[in-house]
């Protein structure tokens, strides 16, 4: 049965009110233009002259390199290596970061044991390490992943904790009323409502690697993102340079993006009227 | 009438071996039988919840005993079920999910399993919602799932926090009909907090009312209107009569911790 309408109005509301909606092909296309703003505001700087091309090369000179590193396969082979050592290095750090974090979140003990050590590693710069570094793993890739590791696990175990933490008390009561024991509560009841949050500290923690990135193959490295600025520099290539870190800022967002979509694709459940 | 729990001289205290340890409970005494319907009113923090924790084995008595079956509790198990009065869903669980989630213990097979989720989904009417998930579901929709998963695997007593607590009036209402009328066809045991004299009036067959802080018995009160039991009945004189009394003895509570 169809019921008939009066004529309807739209709710008339200011694009610029308070958490007011809006389309999302205005969304969109704001963030889209915001880069195209940027990209214009770069040419125009350089075409005008207004900066030397010493000390910042236009896009089209970065748009050269790109072309010429694609052709000659320097930018593959770095993309790969970088790729490679970020991956892993990451990966160990969330091996070892999750199932401590967990423990740390779930047991006072563990966080009364190792918390005040995290702590103070957390604010040692991983930078520091890296002469360190070079005398304890040498100068290949398990160099690189120790650098990695030092900038990512510390900051990665904490948000774990906390991400547990945040898991209500009550569902774990109610859980074992059920007749659960500790260890299935934990297992099927805390994990699975801890997961959505550590999703996303495994995201933000993905995007810090990336910083780290460029620190870990700052000496002893011959091939890599990083490297290729760091050599670049010597040299005062700064379209090279530029080119680096426009590839390794669009290798973040494309990760990040993906870590989204998954994030929306496995924790469907969280929508609704009434986020928990 | 069979005894199900009994609390003899129950202490709860904080802080113990502290300069000043604070006394939560103090020297309770109560007892519930079989398929009764008992509530436990009370001024808020005088201890009503945590006794209940105690009673599931969620918490432990600084002195005196809890019995279960003539036994002294020890720990939670699923003889013992209970609803709190925030959600506790499991938001990655759909409706039928999270009732069937607590059947995990039960000797029954699969399709024993799903008649029985289905048979207490229609018992809290939420077919039709069997796929939707918590965060999808109204504050009273999330109650009913929690009373069906509560009551689905049959425990001996059900120990009710303050359940429709966090819910509007009209919600209220309409919870507490629902659970007189799931009680009058599964008859158990239930053990029922809130601070609502009217909601503990309209359920119960015995009322027990507890002191501000620290916390013990100050009364019991038999409720005796016939059964089934219906809104309408809060009219009634004799409900009336009973509604003076309770608020009588809260209003003495509430007085005392406010001055």
């Amino acid at each position: 049965m169809s019921v008939s309408l009066p004529p309807l109005r739209k709710r008339r509301r200011g694009w610029l009110d308070l958490r007011a909606e809006i389309s999302p092909i205005m969304y969109w296309m704001a963030g889209l233009g915001f880069i195209a703003v940027f990209f214009v505001g770069w040419w125009l700087v350089t075409a005008l002259r207004w900066v030397g091309p010493i000390f910042l090369p236009s896009p089209a000179a970065v748009w050269q390199e790109f072309l010429r590193q694609l052709g000659d396969g320097t930018l593959w082979m770095d993309v790969r290596a970088s790729v490679y050592r970020i991956t892993v290095g990451w990966l160990i750090s969330t091996a070892i970061a999750l199932p401590i974090g967990i423990l740390m979140g779930n047991f006072r003990f563990f966080e009364g044991l190792f918390e005040p050590f995290i702590d103070f590693v957390r604010y040692m710069p991983a930078v520091a390490f890296v002469p360190l570094t070079i005398l304890w793993a040498g100068v290949d890739d398990g160099q690189k992943f120790v650098i990695l590791f030092i900038g990512t696990f510390f900051q990665q175990v904490l948000m774990v904790m906390d991400n547990v933490k945040t898991v209500p008390y009550e569902m774990i009561q109610v859980s074992y009323t059920f007749g659960l024991s500790k260890w299935e509560v934990l297992r099927k009841v805390v994990l699975p409502a801890a997961m959505p949050g550590i999703w996303d500290t495994l995201r933000i923690t993905l995007g810090w690697a990336w910083t780290y990135l460029v620190v870990a193959e700052l000496v002893a490295a011959n091939v890599g993102l990083g490297y290729r600025i760091m050599r670049a520099q010597r040299f005062l290539q700064t379209d090279t340079i530029l080119l680096g870190i426009l590839v390794i800022g669009l290798l973040g967002l494309v990760t990040d993006y993906l870590f989204k979509f998954a994030y929306r694709a496995l924790f469907r459940w969280m929508e609704g009227r009434n986020q928990a | 009438m069979r005894e199900v729990l009994r609390a003899i001289h129950v202490w709860k205290v904080y802080g113990v071996g502290e300069r000043r340890p604070l006394v939560a409970i103090r020297d309770l005494n109560l007892a519930v039988g079989e398929n009764e319907f008992v509530s436990i009113i009370g001024p808020s923090g005088c201890g009503k919840s945590t006794f209940l924790l105690m009673a599931a084995g969620l918490d432990e008595p600084s002195a005196g005993e809890l019995l279960f079956e003539g036994e002294a509790v020890r720990g939670p198990s699923a003889k013992r079920g209970m609803v709190f009065q925030t959600y506790t869903l499991y938001p990655w669980l759909n409706v039928e999910e999270n009732i069937r989630f607590a059947l995990q213990k039960s000797s029954l097979g699969p399709t024993e399993q799903k008649a029985l989720v289905e048979e207490y989904i229609a018992l809290v009417g939420l077919q039709g919602f069997e796929r939707a998930y918590p965060n999808q579901l109204s504050g009273g929709m999330r109650q009913r799932v929690a009373i069906a998963r509560a009551l689905v695997y049959r425990p001996q007593v059900l120990l009710m926090d303050e359940p429709f607590g966090a819910l509007d009036a009209q919600t209220r209402r309409l919870m507490q009909e629902l659970l007189l009328q799931v009680w009058e066809t599964h008859r158990t045991t239930v053990l029922f907090v809130t601070h609502d004299i009217e909601e503990a009036l309209l359920l119960s067959d015995r009322v027990y009312v507890m002191t501000a802080r620290p916390g013990t018995i100050k009364a019991e009160v038999v409720v005796p209107l016939p059964r089934p039991r219906t809104v309408e009945m809060e009219t009634s004189p004799e409900f009336l009569a009973l509604r003076r009394r309770l608020l009588g003895l809260i209003r003495e509570e509430v007085g005392r911790i406010s001055v």
